[in-house]
């Protein structure tokens, strides 16, 4: 299996690799690279994008990620917007959500929003390491 | 064949300038049916109301419809030609300037904030009028129409039913013309419909019609039972509520009072005027000024609400990077993979986060500290330019994490006299916008000094403020930009504000939307007491 991983703006490049691919889109760099540090700790591999419009960029370039974690509120596009386009395009459209926010009403935002999976922030590693592979069950099966 | 948007446009002004002179023609005759004073000045101008609020709300070219239509009601009510072309003049100035005053004013049609009803209420009900009034008089007076003894209360008749149009009509059809946000319940529905019947009820037991009063002296009915009913609609329904109570209340009492019931009325309905006007001019205030209170107090819970979903997310961004820190720490602890460079890193990342919350926790206590007025300033030598320089050097590695260069022009200043923490919080402030917000652009730090102050300018590249936010970014719990809170708790530029205030300072933005921002700040030199 071949899995594109493109970093953000300037660090592209391209492994293969058995690993599923994990993209965290964050706006918070401190997030975004501790995250990915554990995340390939735990043998995923991660792409990081700092917005909805670097994630949809990304995504157009091919990179089919196994999940997105999704912030709600960034710059430039928020994940509300990400999660709009995301739905208009057919090969796009499938790949499960984990909404990651800070904001009180996660859950009602998630289901509103028709995403796979949400997490609220903080959180710890092993409530977000569960969600990851309980959602990829749910649409690998 | 299709018309033209210019061909669309005219026909549609056109259509707007009939449909206004028709109304304003109709409802001109009828309140000069109901007995006029010295002919042309009645207790109700329901135009002066309809011509107001169709200026303000559709457009000023409208203006032809209010002219014509004075004229053609003057005129076929038997003022003299010229007399009526005055009175016209005088009717069109009032609708132009009131509207004048009242975009000039940034007047909310909403009706929303006590400062809007106060706006009505001064600009167009009280000033806007005077205009109408002064010329119609004097121009039925050298029309030879009025005797000078007339003069007097003609005018105050003219005036206060032109201002009680603008309370009680132009005030309804404004609020009710922007369209309502959700559809009521049908509790709601019941209940409004209960609140203006009772409203009806009332005014007609005021006014002696239901449950009519044996003796004719009756303790028990007076012009102001009226209130309960029409605050039950200001509070329960808003501005919606309440323009539409003193409505119903105006309508009921003019019927009665023409029909020869209750407390205002008198052998001639001229005579029962003023204290008629004044009932009504007493019951719209009220009603609106409640409404005004009501909605401002509706976006007190909000902004409260929202400051409590804000500082939670900002709380939880910085403890996520924390916890998912120190977790690892632990993995790379446990696996011993840490190197010194590594575990520096990390610990700067944790430091970064604990000052993010510590910064959090002081402005929020600055908010409290402010609102409870426990907040002095200190009036010491402070270097200001040390005081800048050290500000900026503790954004340097925020600034390079953000890929934003700081370009320093920083002038070597005298000292001055004031409040070092505060300054240098000032400083703090701007600089962490200008990062947040500045897309990774440049950043301009600029300290020169004028005569009698300092002068702080701080500049950015970023996403820039857009026009109509610039006055309310200033304000508490607010940011520029978008339906959602993008970062920050808002409060940043209105604890800047706070402070600048009582040291005699000002801050001004420059800015367009996608252009960056650009904040002066002037500090004078002298500190908070005068020399």
């Amino acid at each position: 299996m071949i899995v594109g991983k493109i970093g953000t703006a300037g660090a592209k490049h391209t492994i293969v690799t058995n690993a599923p691919l994990i993209m965290i889109v964050d706006d918070d760099d401190d997030i975004r690279t501790t995250l990915s540090e554990l995340l390939e700790h735990m043998k995923y591999d991660v792409a990081v994008a700092a917005d909805g419009l670097d994630a949809m960029r990304q995504l157009r370039k091919g990179a089919r990620p196994a999940v997105i974690l999704l912030d709600l509120m960034m710059p430039v596009m928020d994940g509300y917007e990400f999660l709009v386009e995301l739905r208009r395009q057919t090969a796009l459209a499938r790949i499960p959500i984990v909404v990651i926010t800070a904001a009180g009403n996660a859950a009602a935002e998630a289901s509103k929003l028709g995403a796979t999976g949400h997490i609220q922030k903080p959180f710890k590693l092993d409530e977000l390491l569960a969600t990851i592979s309980r959602v990829r069950g749910a649409t690998d099966g | 064949m299709g018309m033209t948007d210019v061909t669309r446009r005219r026909l549609a002004s056109g259509f707007g300038i009939a449909l206004l002179f028709v109304v304003y023609v109709g409802t001109a005759k009828l309140g000069l049916a109901l007995d006029a004073v010295s002919g042309f000045a009645t207790l109700v101008w329901p135009p002066t109301g309809i011509a107001l609020a169709a200026l303000f709300v559709f457009d000023k070219k409208l203006w032809p419809a209010i002219a014509v239509g004075a004229f053609v009601v003057n005129f076929t009510a038997g003022a003299p030609i010229a007399a009526a072309i005055g009175i016209a003049i005088g009717n069109t100035l009032e609708a132009v300037v009131g509207t004048w005053i009242l975009r000039h004013l940034q007047f909310d049609r909403a009706i929303a904030r006590v400062r809007d009803a106060l706006v009505l209420v001064l600009g167009g009900a009280v000033v806007g009028t005077l205009i109408s009034a002064t010329i119609g008089v004097t121009s039925l007076w050298a029309g030879g129409v009025i005797a000078g003894a007339a003069i007097v209360p003609t005018w105050r008749a003219w005036w206060i039913g032109d201002a009680l149009g603008v309370l009680i009509i132009a005030a309804f059809l404004l609020v009710w013309s922007q369209a309502p946000r959700t559809r009521e319940s049908r509790g709601r529905l019941v209940e409004a419909t209960a609140a203006v019947a009772a409203i009806v009820l009332t005014t007609l037991y005021v006014f002696d019609i239901v449950l009519p009063s044996r003796s004719p002296s009756d303790e028990f009915r007076t012009p102001y039972f009226v209130f309960p009913a029409v605050m039950w609609a200001a509070i329960r329904f808003r501005q919606r509520g309440a323009t539409t109570g003193a409505l119903v209340v105006w309508t009921v009492t003019i019927v009665a009072t023409v029909a020869g019931h209750g407390p205002f009325a008198a052998p001639k309905l001229s005579e029962s005027l003023l204290p008629l006007q004044l009932f009504m001019a007493v019951v719209s205030l009220a009603t609106l000024f409640l409404g005004a209170a009501v909605c401002e107090r509706d976006g007190a819970v909000r902004a409260r609400d929202e400051f409590l979903a804000v500082a939670s997310h900002e709380l939880r961004t910085p403890l996520a990077a924390l916890t998912l820190q120190i977790a690892s720490l632990q993995a790379q602890a446990g696996a011993n993979t840490l190197s010194p460079d590594k575990l520096r890193t990390k610990l700067d990342v944790l430091e970064r986060q604990g000052d993010r919350m510590t910064s959090l926790a002081e402005s929020m206590l600055d908010v409290s500290r402010i609102m409870a007025g426990q907040f002095e300033l200190a009036n010491e030598q402070v270097d200001i330019t040390a005081v800048i320089c050290e500000a900026v050097a503790r954004f340097r590695d925020q600034a390079t994490h953000a890929g934003c260069e700081l370009i320093l022009d920083i002038r070597e200043l005298a000292p001055i006299t004031g409040d070092r923490m505060r300054i240098d919080q000032i400083a703090t402030n701007l600089l962490s916008n200008a990062i947040r917000f500045g897309r990774g652009k440049p950043i301009e730090v600029q300290l020169t000094e004028a005569p009698t102050a300092i002068v702080l300018r701080v500049r950015d590249h970023g996403v820039g403020i857009a026009r109509g936010d610039q006055a309310r970014i200033f304000e508490k719990f607010e940011r520029a930009g978008t339906r959602r809170p993008s970062s920050g708790l808002g409060l940043g530029l209105w604890i800047v504000r706070q402070i600048l205030t009582p040291m005699g300072g000002s801050i001004q933005l420059a800015s367009e939307l996608g252009e960056g921002a650009m904040f002066t700040v002037t500090i004078p030199k002298s500190g908070t007491r005068a020399p």
